[in-house]
């Protein structure tokens, strides 16, 4: 153990004895996070997908390389290799293969075992901001700064539609982008965040949308540019609510910018439900995923400063957990027992316990 | 043009009976083919009196610091590279961002590109504005702009000769005229408040202004007032300069008076309502390229210098999102600016700059910014300009310069050189002593001259 995880444990410990002045004290549901391992990596990790019903993961970062780390060796290192010519900014476990995006516009599928590119396609004219697979694991999403929603056959790469409907320029004529996109959890939804704060639903088997969302707050139009952005989207176990995560609007290009937000909508109706806005940290809400059973959601943070996980108690609308990171955290992931979060940031690859 | 204005050109006193205004107004796009450009040309000694009248700079100041590594000189695959591709351009081996497709068809057509330009200046100040020169004491060196201004304006001139139009933060790195006299300075067109701005817009959000208020009279002022007060103002600063011999200082605010008749009259200039729907629609809607637009007003109406600033390029956060949607902006208004003027006849006469106070961090910060550093590429595009030549470079991370370090005041002398003007002339400062424009013995570089 180094000193930063010593360091780290010690301020989650710290955290946790302090959490009734952050939570509801007494309430048996509280969760906390307890460090478990942390492997160095060089280099912004901006991706992560966990093999199922293991300790191991797949890693992509902004040197174009991804990385395989199997978390439950202590001794463990990195097997490395180049992937893309810049940041892998996705990745999905399809079953008989892992797929990257890039922002080098392609779709690269990766027989994990060897290693070794099953084919590229160039899915998208510009930066891949996303990718995600359908729960049953046949489809593939991606979203691009094309603005575009692009679905393709797991298996085979085939493209087989094209979701288009957010708005290409934001307010002062500049383009926008398209960041996140997720599933239901019975995959018949999909939604899709961007940049101006607009969250479209989109049918998966039809392409149609049904839902529109304003969440205006996720975007600001700042001194001369833009800022802001729906960064991360995830429907709720039952799938009736969507959650949005990000920033409030505010300039994030200066150090002291703007507060992570989230919030959650009745996506039917487009209907705000809850509102979190950080209050004292300037950091963004990359990654927003929800407990399966839906008693908590829980954000990371991202760029910015004083970064932190935190934990929403729906129900109770309230932060329930705030655990300081120190560093960055671009990507996550839970187990199926929500008992292990698989995390990814600034030089490193996290894995911890989640003290429920 | 009827044959009397053809002929009256060719006397020696062609320059009082030509206003530059004028010649540009009448001829435009038709101006290198029109018997009037034909046959002034010929003649020697006018020929050379126009090529260097007509000579103006259009200087497009990217305030904040845009990063090299989003734009001129990209690294893609290298740790500090970001996450943007390059692309090929028109000029073999030289690759930029691929957030500039459009530039990239034209470089070989209209710029050079100086990938090391050492600013040696890490923070916003008006530092390379005023090519590194320190403020001495009561000795205030003249900014970049009123020198080029002055230097290339018409005493008879009916038009402003130096314009700024500044960012959205009405930013602080002016232009000064220092000891050349406040005759030289901008009139500078500062953003407007918005009161009262709620999200999406942040506050103390501002709009851009295309012109300058000032323009117009007050209400409480009526134009024959304005008229009348003028003279008296002359008669009496006639009386009081007589026997004062030529102060620059006096001169200069005598002077400045004497233009406000000839700056208001120049609100058509400013006026974008004047170009067609067409014409804005291809500048786009973005404020900074409607002001691209009007400043190729100005630009063809005969003001020798123009700066419009865009920003702000400050990404300390975020830097890459920020690119993403202002790199794709400069590379569409830099092309259709570069576009419009050498359709209408006017780049080669015209010089366009991009330039800014400094260039960005190869590193990138926990913010997923990148901070200040001195290194910096910038452009020069038409008059006077080898297009297609690429200056200096940087090392693989661009943490270095690896060849062809080029200093501001080079880079100043080798503007001045373009457009025609001695960059090793002397003026006086305020006591007498002689000052060249740029430091003695510095030399443009010459690979990018044509």
């Amino acid at each position: 153990m180094n000193w930063r995880t010593i360091v780290a444990v010690g301020f989650l410990a710290l955290a946790a004895a302090n959490r009734g002045s952050m939570a509801l004290a007494g309430s048996p549901s509280i969760p906390t996070l307890k460090v478990v391992r942390e492997v160095a990596i060089p280099g912004d990790m901006f991706s992560v997908a966990r093999m199922p019903g293991t300790d191991k993961v797949y890693v992509g970062g902004s040197n174009g390389k991804i990385h395989f780390v199997d978390l439950s060796d202590a001794k463990t290192k990195s097997i490395s290799w180049d992937a893309h010519v810049s940041y892998v900014s996705g990745l999905a476990l399809t079953g008989k293969h892992l797929v990257s995006a890039g922002s080098d516009h392609q779709l690269i599928w990766w027989d994990a075992e060897t290693r070794t590119k099953v084919r590229a396609i160039e899915a998208h004219p510009k930066w891949i901001r996303a990718l995600t697979l359908s729960p049953d694991g046949k489809i593939l999403a991606s979203v691009g700064d094309d603005m575009a929603c692009r679905l393709w056959e797991s298996d085979t790469g085939r493209a087989i539609r094209e979701l288009k409907g957010h708005q290409l320029l934001t307010p002062p004529g500049l383009v926008s982008k398209l960041y996140s996109c997720t599933f239901s959890p019975d995959g018949k939804f999909l939604a899709t965040g961007d940049q101006i704060g607009h969250i479209i639903v989109w049918e998966t088997e039809t392409g149609k949308q049904v839902s529109k969302i304003d969440a205006p707050y996720f975007y600001a139009i700042g001194s001369g540019h833009t800022c802001g952005g729906v960064r991360s989207v995830a429907f709720s176990p039952d799938g009736t609510q969507l959650a949005a995560g990000g920033n409030v609007w505010g300039d994030t290009s200066i150090i002291a910018g703007s507060k992570a937000l989230v919030q959650i909508f009745d996506w039917k109706s487009a209907k705000k439900t809850h509102d979190f806005q950080m209050a004292k940290n300037n950091f963004i809400f990359e990654r927003i995923r929800f407990h399966p059973k839906g008693d908590w959601l829980v954000g990371a943070g991202g760029s910015g400063t004083g970064q932190k996980m935190v934990f929403f108690d729906l129900q109770k609308k309230a932060v329930v957990h705030e655990a300081g990171l120190g560093t960055n955290v671009y990507d996550m992931v839970l187990d199926e027992s929500a008992t292990t979060l698989y995390g990814v940031g600034k030089g490193k690859v996290f894995q911890w316990q989640v003290v429920n | 043009m009827n044959p009397s204005q053809s002929h009256s050109v060719g006397n020696a006193s062609a320059d009082h009976l030509l206003s530059r205004r004028a010649f540009f107004g009448r001829s435009g796009g038709a101006l290198l083919g029109g018997a009037l450009g034909l046959n002034a040309l010929a003649a020697p000694a006018l020929a050379n009196q126009l090529q260097r009248e007509q000579k103006r700079v259009l200087m497009i100041f990217l305030n904040g610091g845009m990063s090299q590594f989003e734009s001129w000189d990209p690294k893609p695959g290298r740790p500090t590279g970001g996450p943007f591709l390059s692309i090929p351009t028109s000029v073999p081996g030289y690759r930029i961002s691929e957030l500039m497709s459009q530039m990239a068809s034209r470089i070989n057509r209209y710029t050079a590109v100086i990938r090391s330009l050492d600013s040696q200046n890490g923070n916003h100040t008006d530092f390379t504005i005023f090519g590194g020169k320190p403020k001495q004491g009561p000795v205030r060196y003249p900014s970049l702009g009123c020198m080029v201004a002055r230097e290339l304006a018409r005493p008879d001139s009916q038009v402003p000769d130096h314009v700024l139009f500044t960012n959205y933060a009405g930013e602080n790195m002016f232009e000064s005229a220092g000891f050349l006299g406040s005759r030289w300075n901008p009139i500078n067109i500062v953003p407007r408040v918005i009161p009262g701005a709620a999200p999406p817009l942040q506050s103390r959000q501002t709009v851009l202004n295309l012109s300058p208020p000032a323009n117009q009279l007050p209400d409480s002022l009526s134009d024959t007032d304005h008229r009348e007060r003028e003279a008296l103002r002359n008669h009496l600063s006639q009386r009081f300069s007589a026997g004062r011999g030529r102060d620059n200082v006096l001169l200069s605010h005598s002077t400045s008076y004497g233009r406000v008749r000839g700056l208001m009259d120049s609100a058509r200039l400013f006026d974008i309502e004047q170009e067609s729907a067409a014409m804005r629609s291809r500048y786009g809607s973005t404020p900074f390229g409607q002001q691209a637009l009007v400043a190729r007003r100005l630009i063809e109406a005969g003001v020798p210098y123009v700066r419009v600033n865009r920003g702000w390029w400050d990404h300390h956060g975020q830097n890459a999102e920020f690119h993403a949607e202002m790199v794709p902006e400069l590379d569409h208004v830099l092309s259709v600016l570069l576009d419009d003027l050498q359709d209408r006849g006017l780049l080669r006469h015209t010089l366009v700059v991009t330039f800014s106070e400094m260039g960005r961090t190869p590193v990138i910060n926990n913010l997923q910014g990148r901070d200040h550093f001195p290194l910096m590429s910038v452009t020069l595009s038409g008059c006077g300009i080898r297009p297609g030549v690429i200056h200096g470079s940087t090392n693989d991370s661009g943490a270095a310069i690896a060849s062809g370090r080029v200093t501001l005041q080079q880079f100043f002398a080798t503007i001045m050189s373009a457009v025609g003007i001695d960059h090793q002339k002397e003026i006086n400062n305020v006591d007498g002593r002689p000052v060249p424009l740029t430091d003695y013995g510095t030399q443009p570089v010459a690979e990018v001259l044509a």
